[in-house]
Protein backbone atom coordinates (compact mmCIF):
# COMPACT_ATOMS: atom_id res chain seq x y z
CA UNK A 1 0.00 0.00 0.00
CA UNK A 2 1.25 3.45 -0.64
CA UNK A 3 0.69 6.36 1.66
CA UNK A 4 -0.94 9.43 0.85
CA UNK A 5 1.69 12.01 -0.36
CA UNK A 6 -0.15 14.39 1.73
CA UNK A 7 0.56 12.55 4.87
CA UNK A 8 3.46 13.68 7.52
CA UNK A 9 5.52 11.12 9.55
CA UNK A 10 6.91 12.54 12.99
CA UNK A 11 10.17 12.89 12.55
CA UNK A 12 10.47 12.39 16.70
CA UNK A 13 7.87 12.92 19.46
CA UNK A 14 8.12 15.19 22.60
CA UNK A 15 6.38 12.66 25.10
CA UNK A 16 2.84 12.21 23.55
CA UNK A 17 2.70 15.25 20.47
CA UNK A 18 4.94 14.30 17.57
CA UNK A 19 6.73 16.84 15.96
CA UNK A 20 6.32 17.02 12.11
CA UNK A 21 8.82 18.42 9.83
CA UNK A 22 6.58 21.20 8.91
CA UNK A 23 6.82 22.22 13.09
CA UNK A 24 10.54 21.61 12.54
CA UNK A 25 10.85 24.03 9.48
CA UNK A 26 9.00 26.51 10.98
CA UNK A 27 10.41 26.24 14.34
CA UNK A 28 13.58 26.97 11.93
CA UNK A 29 12.04 30.23 10.02
CA UNK A 30 11.00 31.10 13.63
CA UNK A 31 14.45 31.32 15.13
CA UNK A 32 15.97 32.83 11.69
CA UNK A 33 13.52 35.80 11.46
CA UNK A 34 13.47 36.24 15.25
CA UNK A 35 16.91 36.39 15.01
CA UNK A 36 17.63 38.22 11.80
CA UNK A 37 15.11 40.91 13.75
CA UNK A 38 17.04 41.32 17.07
CA UNK A 39 19.64 42.09 15.44
CA UNK A 40 18.91 44.41 12.73
CA UNK A 41 16.53 46.48 15.53
CA UNK A 42 19.43 46.16 17.83
CA UNK A 43 21.46 48.96 15.79
CA UNK A 44 18.73 51.20 14.25
CA UNK A 45 19.96 54.42 13.28
CA UNK A 46 18.61 57.20 11.71
CA UNK A 47 20.37 56.81 8.77
CA UNK A 48 19.50 53.51 7.56
CA UNK A 49 21.62 51.03 6.27
CA UNK A 50 20.76 48.96 2.74
CA UNK A 51 19.52 46.20 4.96
CA UNK A 52 17.30 48.91 7.56
CA UNK A 53 16.47 50.70 4.29
CA UNK A 54 14.87 47.76 3.02
CA UNK A 55 13.04 46.59 5.74
CA UNK A 56 11.89 49.91 6.07
CA UNK A 57 10.73 50.22 2.55
CA UNK A 58 9.08 46.42 3.21
CA UNK A 59 7.39 47.49 6.38
CA UNK A 60 6.24 50.53 4.86
CA UNK A 61 4.64 48.89 1.47
CA UNK A 62 2.65 47.03 4.70
CA UNK A 63 1.19 50.00 6.19
CA UNK A 64 0.07 51.34 2.62
CA UNK A 65 -1.55 47.64 1.98
CA UNK A 66 -3.09 47.97 5.26
CA UNK A 67 -3.94 52.11 4.98
CA UNK A 68 -6.04 51.78 1.37
CA UNK A 69 -7.70 48.09 2.26
CA UNK A 70 -9.04 48.89 5.80
CA UNK A 71 -8.79 52.44 5.63
CA UNK A 72 -7.65 52.77 9.06
CA UNK A 73 -4.34 53.42 10.82
CA UNK A 74 -2.26 50.68 9.84
CA UNK A 75 -0.49 50.10 13.61
CA UNK A 76 -3.30 47.77 15.16
CA UNK A 77 -3.29 44.96 11.93
CA UNK A 78 0.53 45.62 11.23
CA UNK A 79 2.08 42.64 13.34
CA UNK A 80 -0.49 40.59 12.06
CA UNK A 81 -0.63 41.19 8.22
CA UNK A 82 3.15 41.68 8.30
CA UNK A 83 3.60 38.65 10.11
CA UNK A 84 1.54 36.64 7.96
CA UNK A 85 3.21 38.02 5.04
CA UNK A 86 6.71 37.23 6.05
CA UNK A 87 6.34 34.04 7.14
CA UNK A 88 4.49 32.38 3.89
CA UNK A 89 6.91 34.33 2.00
CA UNK A 90 10.30 32.80 3.38
CA UNK A 91 8.51 29.77 3.89
CA UNK A 92 7.46 29.13 0.20
CA UNK A 93 10.70 30.78 -0.72
CA UNK A 94 12.84 27.81 1.44
CA UNK A 95 11.73 25.46 -1.03
CA UNK A 96 15.06 26.11 -2.46
CA UNK A 97 16.92 24.94 0.09
CA UNK A 98 17.73 21.30 -0.66
CA UNK A 99 15.79 18.94 1.67
CA UNK A 100 13.96 21.38 2.88
CA UNK A 101 10.15 20.69 1.93
CA UNK A 102 8.30 24.53 2.59
CA UNK A 103 5.98 24.28 5.77
CA UNK A 104 3.09 25.77 3.75
CA UNK A 105 2.95 22.74 1.15
CA UNK A 106 1.44 21.15 4.85
CA UNK A 107 -1.95 21.99 5.16
CA UNK A 108 -1.82 22.16 8.85
CA UNK A 109 0.25 25.41 8.33
CA UNK A 110 -2.11 27.16 6.55
CA UNK A 111 -5.34 25.85 8.70
CA UNK A 112 -3.61 27.22 11.14
CA UNK A 113 -2.76 30.75 9.59
CA UNK A 114 -6.52 31.34 8.33
CA UNK A 115 -7.29 30.06 12.18
CA UNK A 116 -5.47 33.27 13.07
CA UNK A 117 -6.96 35.26 10.68
CA UNK A 118 -10.71 33.93 11.59
CA UNK A 119 -9.62 34.98 15.25
CA UNK A 120 -7.88 37.65 14.06
CA UNK A 121 -11.25 39.01 12.11
CA UNK A 122 -13.35 38.36 15.17
CA UNK A 123 -11.35 40.27 17.57
CA UNK A 124 -11.24 43.19 15.32
CA UNK A 125 -14.50 43.19 14.47
CA UNK A 126 -15.86 42.75 18.11
CA UNK A 127 -13.09 45.41 19.45
CA UNK A 128 -14.07 48.13 16.79
CA UNK A 129 -18.22 47.82 16.58
CA UNK A 130 -18.85 46.23 20.34
CA UNK A 131 -19.88 42.19 20.63
CA UNK A 132 -23.36 43.38 19.96
CA UNK A 133 -22.46 45.42 16.72
CA UNK A 134 -20.82 42.98 15.49
CA UNK A 135 -23.41 40.05 15.99
CA UNK A 136 -25.60 42.59 13.81
CA UNK A 137 -23.53 42.70 10.91
CA UNK A 138 -24.23 38.92 10.33
CA UNK A 139 -27.88 40.69 9.81
CA UNK A 140 -27.01 42.65 7.25
CA UNK A 141 -28.53 43.59 4.91
CA UNK A 142 -31.34 41.59 6.64
CA UNK A 143 -32.19 38.73 9.07
CA UNK A 144 -32.65 36.17 6.37
CA UNK A 145 -29.15 36.26 5.62
CA UNK A 146 -27.54 35.25 9.15
CA UNK A 147 -27.24 31.22 7.93
CA UNK A 148 -25.60 32.49 4.51
CA UNK A 149 -23.18 35.32 6.38
CA UNK A 150 -22.35 32.18 9.06
CA UNK A 151 -21.32 30.16 6.13
CA UNK A 152 -19.30 32.67 4.71
CA UNK A 153 -17.53 33.05 7.35
CA UNK A 154 -16.57 29.37 7.48
CA UNK A 155 -16.05 29.13 3.56
CA UNK A 156 -14.05 32.01 2.95
CA UNK A 157 -11.69 31.12 6.39
CA UNK A 158 -11.64 27.50 4.35
CA UNK A 159 -10.90 28.88 0.49
CA UNK A 160 -7.95 30.69 2.23
CA UNK A 161 -5.67 28.28 3.47
CA UNK A 162 -7.02 25.75 0.70
CA UNK A 163 -5.95 27.90 -1.81
CA UNK A 164 -2.71 28.52 -0.54
CA UNK A 165 -1.90 24.54 0.50
CA UNK A 166 -3.31 23.62 -3.34
CA UNK A 167 -0.85 25.93 -4.81
CA UNK A 168 2.39 25.69 -2.88
CA UNK A 169 2.19 21.68 -2.80
CA UNK A 170 0.90 21.80 -6.19
CA UNK A 171 3.97 23.26 -6.84
CA UNK A 172 6.38 21.02 -4.70
CA UNK A 173 4.82 18.53 -5.91
CA UNK A 174 5.38 19.05 -9.46
CA UNK A 175 8.66 19.97 -8.89
CA UNK A 176 9.61 16.64 -7.58
CA UNK A 177 7.57 14.57 -10.02
CA UNK A 178 9.76 16.58 -12.90
CA UNK A 179 13.11 16.02 -11.16
CA UNK A 180 11.99 12.15 -10.69
CA UNK A 181 11.40 11.75 -14.53
CA UNK A 182 14.14 14.61 -16.19
CA UNK A 183 17.37 15.51 -15.59
CA UNK A 184 19.25 17.77 -12.37
CA UNK A 185 18.90 21.15 -13.97
CA UNK A 186 15.45 20.50 -15.80
CA UNK A 187 13.09 21.70 -12.70
CA UNK A 188 14.41 25.02 -12.54
CA UNK A 189 11.92 26.95 -14.26
CA UNK A 190 9.23 25.32 -12.48
CA UNK A 191 11.32 26.47 -9.41
CA UNK A 192 11.60 30.05 -10.51
CA UNK A 193 7.97 30.07 -11.14
CA UNK A 194 7.06 28.15 -7.84
CA UNK A 195 9.32 31.63 -6.26
CA UNK A 196 6.87 33.36 -8.18
CA UNK A 197 3.65 31.51 -7.47
CA UNK A 198 5.26 31.25 -3.36
CA UNK A 199 5.49 35.33 -3.47
CA UNK A 200 2.01 35.86 -4.93
CA UNK A 201 0.33 33.44 -2.70
CA UNK A 202 1.53 35.49 0.31
CA UNK A 203 0.45 38.55 -1.26
CA UNK A 204 -3.11 37.58 -1.76
CA UNK A 205 -3.41 35.57 1.84
CA UNK A 206 -1.85 38.89 3.75
CA UNK A 207 -4.45 41.39 1.40
CA UNK A 208 -6.58 38.89 2.13
CA UNK A 209 -6.35 38.55 5.50
CA UNK A 210 -6.72 42.54 5.46
CA UNK A 211 -9.87 42.86 3.15
CA UNK A 212 -11.53 39.83 5.62
CA UNK A 213 -10.88 42.66 8.49
CA UNK A 214 -11.47 45.74 7.26
CA UNK A 215 -14.92 44.11 6.51
CA UNK A 216 -15.68 42.82 9.75
CA UNK A 217 -14.99 46.27 11.10
CA UNK A 218 -16.20 48.42 8.28
CA UNK A 219 -19.47 46.81 7.96
CA UNK A 220 -20.44 47.63 11.87
CA UNK A 221 -19.24 51.38 11.17
CA UNK A 222 -21.98 51.32 8.22
CA UNK A 223 -24.51 49.32 10.37
CA UNK A 224 -24.57 52.37 12.62
CA UNK A 225 -24.72 54.80 9.97
CA UNK A 226 -26.44 53.62 7.25
CA UNK A 227 -27.48 57.11 5.48
CA UNK A 228 -23.52 56.95 4.93
CA UNK A 229 -22.36 55.39 1.49
CA UNK A 230 -20.59 52.44 1.51
CA UNK A 231 -16.85 52.23 0.42
CA UNK A 232 -17.07 50.20 -2.72
CA UNK A 233 -13.38 48.87 -1.57
CA UNK A 234 -14.58 47.71 1.81
CA UNK A 235 -17.39 45.83 0.54
CA UNK A 236 -17.63 42.33 2.11
CA UNK A 237 -15.32 39.57 -0.43
CA UNK A 238 -15.04 36.19 -1.09
CA UNK A 239 -13.00 35.47 -3.64
CA UNK B 1 -6.65 15.17 2.59
CA UNK B 2 -5.44 14.29 6.53
CA UNK B 3 -5.08 16.38 9.41
CA UNK B 4 -2.86 15.61 11.85
CA UNK B 5 -4.10 17.91 14.73
CA UNK B 6 -1.08 18.04 16.50
CA UNK B 7 1.00 19.66 13.59
CA UNK B 8 -2.10 22.03 13.25
CA UNK B 9 -2.03 22.88 16.90
CA UNK B 10 1.69 23.25 17.12
CA UNK B 11 1.96 25.74 13.87
CA UNK B 12 -0.90 27.88 15.42
CA UNK B 13 0.94 28.41 18.74
CA UNK B 14 4.12 28.51 16.29
CA UNK B 15 2.78 31.30 14.67
CA UNK B 16 1.15 32.66 17.47
CA UNK B 17 4.66 33.04 19.23
CA UNK B 18 5.94 34.09 16.07
CA UNK B 19 3.51 37.13 15.69
CA UNK B 20 4.39 38.09 19.07
CA UNK B 21 8.05 37.73 18.43
CA UNK B 22 7.84 39.90 14.97
CA UNK B 23 5.68 42.28 16.91
CA UNK B 24 7.97 42.61 19.54
CA UNK B 25 11.33 42.63 18.00
CA UNK B 26 10.51 44.08 14.22
CA UNK B 27 7.36 46.06 13.39
CA UNK B 28 7.51 47.91 16.75
CA UNK B 29 11.06 49.09 16.82
CA UNK B 30 10.86 49.62 13.32
CA UNK B 31 7.55 51.79 13.59
CA UNK B 32 9.36 53.52 16.26
CA UNK B 33 12.26 54.48 14.06
CA UNK B 34 10.09 55.59 11.69
CA UNK B 35 8.15 57.76 13.68
CA UNK B 36 11.29 58.89 15.26
CA UNK B 37 12.51 60.00 11.79
CA UNK B 38 9.45 61.34 10.75
CA UNK B 39 9.30 63.34 14.21
CA UNK B 40 13.02 64.48 13.43
CA UNK B 41 11.90 65.28 9.89
CA UNK B 42 9.04 67.32 11.20
CA UNK B 43 10.99 69.09 13.88
CA UNK B 44 13.72 70.02 10.83
CA UNK B 45 11.22 71.31 8.84
CA UNK B 46 9.41 73.02 11.64
CA UNK B 47 12.83 74.90 12.62
CA UNK B 48 13.32 75.60 8.81
CA UNK B 49 10.04 77.11 8.43
CA UNK B 50 10.99 79.19 11.74
CA UNK B 51 13.82 80.17 10.26
CA UNK B 52 12.81 81.28 7.09
CA UNK B 53 10.04 83.10 8.97
CA UNK B 54 12.61 84.77 10.83
CA UNK B 55 15.08 85.66 7.62
CA UNK B 56 11.73 86.94 5.77
CA UNK B 57 10.61 88.76 9.12
CA UNK B 58 14.43 90.23 9.51
CA UNK B 59 14.58 91.06 5.84
CA UNK B 60 10.77 92.66 6.00
CA UNK B 61 12.72 94.67 9.10
CA UNK B 62 15.68 95.66 6.78
CA UNK B 63 13.80 96.81 4.23
CA UNK B 64 11.58 99.04 6.60
CA UNK B 65 14.82 100.20 8.07
CA UNK B 66 16.63 100.95 4.70
CA UNK B 67 12.57 102.93 3.83
CA UNK B 68 13.31 104.58 7.23
CA UNK B 69 16.55 105.47 6.01
CA UNK B 70 15.61 106.29 2.65
CA UNK B 71 12.94 108.83 4.29
CA UNK B 72 15.28 110.18 6.43
CA UNK B 73 17.73 110.75 4.32
CA UNK B 74 15.84 112.42 1.95
CA UNK B 75 14.02 114.68 4.87
CA UNK B 76 17.97 115.13 5.85
CA UNK B 77 18.93 116.73 2.25
CA UNK B 78 15.43 118.48 1.80
CA UNK B 79 16.31 119.85 5.02
CA UNK B 80 20.03 120.73 4.12
CA UNK B 81 18.37 122.05 0.44
CA UNK B 82 15.86 124.34 2.58
CA UNK B 83 18.73 125.52 4.84
CA UNK B 84 20.97 126.36 1.93
CA UNK B 85 18.36 128.15 0.12
CA UNK B 86 17.77 130.58 3.24
CA UNK B 87 21.44 131.16 3.51
CA UNK B 88 21.93 131.79 -0.19
CA UNK B 89 18.62 133.68 -0.01
CA UNK B 90 20.42 135.80 3.23
CA UNK B 91 23.71 136.36 1.56
CA UNK B 92 22.28 137.65 -1.71
CA UNK B 93 19.77 140.14 0.70
CA UNK B 94 23.56 140.68 2.54
CA UNK B 95 25.50 140.55 -0.75
CA UNK B 96 22.00 143.05 -1.93
CA UNK B 97 22.28 145.52 0.85
CA UNK B 98 25.51 145.41 0.71
CA UNK B 99 25.97 147.01 -2.96
CA UNK B 100 23.11 149.20 -2.68
CA UNK B 101 24.47 150.99 0.80
CA UNK B 102 27.74 150.82 -1.47
CA UNK B 103 25.84 152.35 -4.72
CA UNK B 104 24.03 154.73 -2.15
CA UNK B 105 28.05 155.85 -1.02
CA UNK B 106 29.23 155.80 -4.44
CA UNK B 107 26.14 157.86 -5.55
CA UNK B 108 26.69 160.50 -1.96
CA UNK B 109 29.92 160.84 -2.94
CA UNK B 110 29.80 161.08 -6.30
CA UNK B 111 26.98 163.87 -5.15
CA UNK B 112 29.43 165.56 -3.05
CA UNK B 113 32.66 165.29 -5.62
CA UNK B 114 29.47 166.71 -8.32
CA UNK B 115 29.00 169.54 -5.47
CA UNK B 116 32.57 170.22 -4.98
CA UNK B 117 33.40 170.23 -8.65
CA UNK B 118 30.55 172.66 -9.21
CA UNK B 119 31.56 174.80 -5.78
CA UNK B 120 35.30 175.21 -7.69
CA UNK B 121 34.12 176.09 -10.52
CA UNK B 122 31.38 178.30 -9.35
CA UNK B 123 34.48 179.68 -7.26
CA UNK B 124 36.65 179.84 -10.18
CA UNK B 125 34.03 181.34 -12.20
CA UNK B 126 32.99 183.77 -9.58
CA UNK B 127 37.04 184.60 -9.68
CA UNK B 128 37.46 184.67 -12.87
CA UNK B 129 34.81 187.40 -12.96
CA UNK B 130 35.74 189.55 -10.46
CA UNK B 131 39.23 189.51 -12.15
CA UNK B 132 37.56 190.90 -15.37
CA UNK B 133 35.51 193.46 -13.30
CA UNK B 134 38.73 194.83 -11.57
CA UNK B 135 41.00 194.38 -14.91
CA UNK B 136 37.64 196.25 -16.62
CA UNK B 137 37.82 198.82 -13.36
CA UNK B 138 41.21 199.34 -13.60
CA UNK B 139 41.52 200.86 -16.88
CA UNK B 140 41.96 204.54 -16.95
CA UNK B 141 38.13 204.96 -18.44
CA UNK B 142 36.51 202.92 -16.03
CA UNK B 143 37.83 204.67 -13.05
CA UNK B 144 35.32 205.72 -10.31
CA UNK B 145 35.97 209.13 -9.06
CA UNK B 146 36.65 209.27 -4.82
CA UNK B 147 33.55 210.51 -3.96
CA UNK B 148 31.91 207.23 -4.42
CA UNK B 149 33.61 205.84 -2.09
CA UNK B 150 34.23 208.25 0.30
CA UNK B 151 31.30 208.40 1.39
CA UNK B 152 30.64 204.39 2.48
CA UNK B 153 33.95 205.01 4.46
CA UNK B 154 32.45 208.01 6.22
CA UNK B 155 29.20 206.02 6.61
CA UNK B 156 31.14 202.69 8.22
CA UNK B 157 33.49 204.50 10.48
CA UNK B 158 30.52 206.40 11.69
CA UNK B 159 28.62 203.35 12.60
CA UNK B 160 31.22 201.73 14.79
CA UNK B 161 31.15 201.69 18.22
CA UNK B 162 31.77 205.30 20.54
CA UNK B 163 34.86 203.44 21.65
CA UNK B 164 35.93 202.22 19.07
CA UNK B 165 35.42 205.10 17.29
CA UNK B 166 37.33 207.35 20.29
CA UNK B 167 39.92 204.76 20.65
CA UNK B 168 41.07 205.95 16.58
CA UNK B 169 44.06 208.11 16.71
CA UNK B 170 44.48 207.97 20.34
CA UNK B 171 48.05 207.81 22.13
CA UNK B 172 50.64 206.30 19.46
CA UNK B 173 47.60 205.02 17.17
CA UNK B 174 48.27 206.74 13.47
CA UNK B 175 45.76 205.75 11.32
CA UNK B 176 46.49 205.23 7.61
CA UNK B 177 44.52 205.61 4.79
CA UNK B 178 45.43 203.50 1.63
CA UNK B 179 44.09 204.46 -1.72
CA UNK B 180 44.23 202.90 -4.91
CA UNK B 181 45.73 205.53 -6.41
CA UNK B 182 48.31 208.83 -4.99
CA UNK B 183 45.20 211.53 -3.68
CA UNK B 184 45.54 214.65 -4.88
CA UNK B 185 45.45 217.91 -2.34
CA UNK B 186 41.82 218.17 -2.98
CA UNK B 187 41.09 214.30 -2.31
CA UNK B 188 43.25 214.41 0.40
CA UNK B 189 41.36 217.36 2.34
CA UNK B 190 38.39 216.09 1.13
CA UNK B 191 39.40 212.74 2.79
CA UNK B 192 40.52 214.82 6.43
CA UNK B 193 37.39 216.02 6.20
CA UNK B 194 35.31 213.57 5.74
CA UNK B 195 36.85 211.24 8.47
CA UNK B 196 37.08 214.16 10.86
CA UNK B 197 33.25 214.55 10.62
CA UNK B 198 32.81 210.96 11.13
CA UNK B 199 34.78 210.39 14.30
CA UNK B 200 33.94 213.67 15.65
CA UNK B 201 36.99 215.37 15.53
CA UNK B 202 40.68 215.42 13.82
CA UNK B 203 42.81 212.70 13.34
CA UNK B 204 46.35 212.56 11.85
CA UNK B 205 46.44 210.19 8.89
CA UNK B 206 49.47 209.00 6.99
CA UNK B 207 48.71 208.16 3.40
CA UNK B 208 49.74 204.80 1.64
CA UNK B 209 48.98 203.71 -2.08
CA UNK B 210 48.28 200.46 -2.94
CA UNK B 211 47.11 199.86 -6.75
CA UNK B 212 45.21 196.03 -6.09
CA UNK B 213 42.76 198.35 -4.17
CA UNK B 214 41.42 199.07 -7.81
CA UNK B 215 39.34 201.97 -6.99
CA UNK B 216 38.53 203.46 -3.07
CA UNK B 217 39.79 203.69 0.61
CA UNK B 218 40.97 201.74 3.17
CA UNK B 219 41.08 203.04 6.82
CA UNK B 220 43.96 200.99 9.04
CA UNK B 221 44.53 202.06 12.73
CA UNK B 222 45.01 200.13 15.28
CA UNK B 223 41.92 198.16 16.36
CA UNK B 224 40.04 199.31 12.83
CA UNK B 225 39.89 198.39 9.66
CA UNK B 226 37.67 200.13 7.32
CA UNK B 227 37.09 199.01 3.18
CA UNK B 228 35.47 200.96 0.96
CA UNK B 229 37.41 200.13 -2.19
CA UNK B 230 36.41 197.69 -5.46
CA UNK B 231 38.85 195.01 -4.27
CA UNK B 232 36.80 194.83 -1.15
CA UNK B 233 33.54 194.99 -2.55
CA UNK B 234 34.84 191.83 -5.31
CA UNK B 235 35.66 190.22 -2.39
CA UNK B 236 32.24 190.49 -0.91
CA UNK B 237 30.76 190.05 -4.26
CA UNK B 238 33.00 186.93 -4.70
CA UNK B 239 32.30 185.25 -0.88
CA UNK B 240 28.25 186.07 -1.34
CA UNK B 241 28.53 184.25 -4.91
CA UNK B 242 30.25 181.02 -3.40
CA UNK B 243 28.00 181.33 -0.32
CA UNK B 244 25.56 180.90 -3.04
CA UNK B 245 26.68 178.60 -5.37
CA UNK B 246 27.11 176.37 -1.92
Amino acid sequence: MIDSPLAIAPVFHLGPVPITQPVIATWIIMALMSLFSIVLTRRLKLRPGKIQATVELVTGAIDQQIGEVVRADPAPYRALIGTIFLFIFIADWSSLIPGVEPPTAHVETDAALALIVFAATLYHGVRCNGLVGYLKTFAQPSWVMIPLNLVEQITRTFSLFVRLFGNIMSGVFVIGIVLSLAGLLVPIPLMALDLLTGAVQAYIFAILACVFIGSAVSEGQAARAPAAAPDPSQARSNP
Amino acid sequence: MQIDWWTLGLQTVNLLVLLWLLARFLFRPMAAMVARRQADTDRLLDSARAARDEAEAAKAAAVAARAAADAERAGIIAAAQKDAEAQREAILDKARQEAQAHIADAEDRIGRMQDDADARIGHRASVLATDIAARLLAQPGARLPLSAFLGGLVQALAGLPDAAREAIGAGDDAPVLVSARPLGEADLAACHAAIAEALGREVALKTEVDPDLIAGLRFTSASVEVNANLRDDLARILAGLDRHDR
